[in-house]
């Protein structure tokens, strides 16, 4: 009974010691301890700007940590000052093209050294190797964009300024033009209503004047249709009086020959008497002269034509008598 | 000596027969409007009036009259004559005239120039005593014209003017001629009182 005992106390304590370095095994695995993953390999990495990046940061890996950065040194003589010393999983290998650089994790500022693995066709690198340093263009990049994004943002802040300060300065004036228009507008509908009263009041004498302007033009066409049936009378006399075939026009027209010959030979009298005429009309010219000189002469004094009686005394106002 | 005292008694005969001369003057009315232009010595000339020129048969000094039973005839009185010729007679009545109405106005010479003051002048067409059935008159006719300084013509008028005579003499007749040359005159003389203050104001 006593060995029976002693044997489940020692299965008991058995079970618990294995249940314990179980338990230690999963904690130091799920801790990452050397001890489960085997020694960390350490590696050199020389990088020309480290940012904000410090010891124990991570070192990534298509953003998975896989180790820390434990050591930082500074040679401020050399072209690439900064020289890291990280220690990685065992299990990642790294080839001799790999590289490094530092990455920013978030906006508030968190760093970690991301590591390029190299390509399968590259040695693998041995651990103390040396990683190549890129420098932090991701960071860079961000800033400068940041600071792009922050100076455009700025111009288009002043622009949006500037165009609501314009708009603040033009805007009495629209609304003094809006309200100057707005008055015109109500002189204009002020005006039209007087012309619709206006046109109210007009128009019914507009379409009684249409109408006696219709009466008138009705009867103009009546008027037209006389002198129309007028007009054919008038040819119809005007036919009777040519006759037939024209003769009686023919016998106008003889009759005009005869003239014209006859008015022909009074021409020709007077062409061969035209010496004469010209020396009557001379003379009738110089007569009318005469005559012109001595209507003057009357004009101007008429007391030459005066009889003149002898000189001789009288009384004033007595008759003159029969004269001698 | 009979044919001595016969000469003498023809010659007493004769003078007895023969009218008396006599002469008549439109000066015997004006010589009391013409003290104005005679106390005016020192103020400047406004117009000379230059001799008129009268038109046959007036220009005579034989006074004319028309009768009135034969209105186409004239006839000259024998022994009533003008005292001066009648064209410088008309001119010195006329510048008396113009000086009875406060125009500074004078008679020009017959050579002298008229200088740079205006110039009034006119042909007479008329001088005589007409005879009508109410009884005589007298009627003066002429055309007168006012010259500037430079002989530009300021203008030119026609006048007419008729007066009774108060009597049936000579010298009321000469008084009617008197009377219708300053009718005549009158209807010019708002004008030529115009003509006379514009130059005075130059």
């Amino acid at each position: 009974m006593a060995a029976e005992t002693q044997r489940q106390t020692i299965r008991a304590g058995l079970f618990f010691l294995i249940a314990l370095i179980v338990f230690v095994g999963a904690a130091l695995w799920v801790a990452g301890s050397d001890w489960v993953q085997g020694p960390s390999k350490s590696y050199t990495v020389k990088i020309a700007h480290s940012g904000t990046l410090a010891v124990g940061d991570s070192v990534v890996i298509a953003g998975v940590p896989v180790g820390d950065v434990v050591d930082m040194n500074l040679h401020a003589d050399e072209p690439v000052p900064v020289t890291l010393r990280v220690d990685i999983n065992p299990a990642i290998v790294l080839h001799t093209d790999s590289a490094a650089r530092v990455v920013l994790l978030d906006l508030l500022g968190g760093t970690a050294l991301e590591v390029d693995p190299g390509s399968r066709q590259a040695k693998p690198l041995k651990p103390g190797g040396e990683i190549n340093g890129m420098a932090s263009t991701g960071t860079q990049d961000l800033m400068t964009k940041a600071d792009q994004l922050a100076t455009r943002t700025i111009a288009l802040m002043e622009e949006t300024q500037r165009i609501l300060s314009s708009v603040s300065h033009q805007l009495p004036g629209a609304v003094n033009t809006l309200t100057r228009f707005a008055s015109s507008a109500k002189f204009v509908a002020s005006r039209l209503e007087k012309l619709t009263l206006a046109f109210e009041r007009v128009f019914p004498r507009f379409v009684e004047r249409t109408d006696r302007m219709s009466v008138q033009a009705v009867a103009l066409l009546n008027q037209a249709k006389s002198a129309s049936a007028r007009l054919e009378a008038l040819f119809i006399n005007l036919n009777k009086a040519l006759g037939e075939q024209g003769e009686r026009l023919g016998s106008f027209l003889d009759q005009g020959q005869v003239a014209f010959h006859e008015a022909r030979a009074a021409a020709a009298v007077v062409s061969a008497n035209r010496p004469v005429i010209e020396r009557t009309l001379e003379r009738l010219s110089r007569a009318a002269a005469s005559l012109e000189s001595f209507s003057k002469e009357i004009k101007a004094r008429p007391y030459t034509l005066f009889r003149v009686l002898p000189a001789k005394d009288r009384i004033p106002g007595e008759p003159a008598g029969a004269m001698p | 000596m009979r044919s001595l005292l016969v000469i003498a008694v023809l010659l007493l005969v004769s003078c007895a027969g023969a009218p008396e001369t006599r002469y008549y003057s439109l000066e015997d009315f004006t010589s009391e409007q013409n003290l104005s232009c005679a106390e005016s010595g020192s103020r400047p000339m406004q117009l000379t009036v230059l001799p008129f020129n009268v038109l046959p048969p007036f220009n005579t000094a034989h006074i004319v009259y028309r009768p009135p039973d034969l209105p186409q005839t004239i006839g000259f009185y024998a022994s009533h004559r003008w005292a001066t010729s009648p064209a410088r007679m008309l001119a010195q009545a006329t510048t008396n005239y113009l000086c009875h109405i406060g125009i500074n106005a004078r008679l020009s010479e017959a050579d002298e120039s008229a200088g740079k003051s205006m110039t009034l002048s006119a042909d007479v067409s008329e001088l005589l005593e007409v005879d009508t059935p109410e009884g005589p008159t007298g009627q003066v006719a002429l055309t007168l014209r006012v010259q500037d300084g430079d002989g530009k013509r300021l203008f030119e008028e026609e006048l007419w003017g008729r007066a009774p005579a108060q009597e049936n003499t000579v010298d009321s007749v000469v008084q009617a001629i008197h009377k219708a040359l300053q009718i005549a005159l009158s209807r010019v003389q708002a004008r030529i009182e115009r003509l006379a203050q514009a130059s005075g104001k130059q």
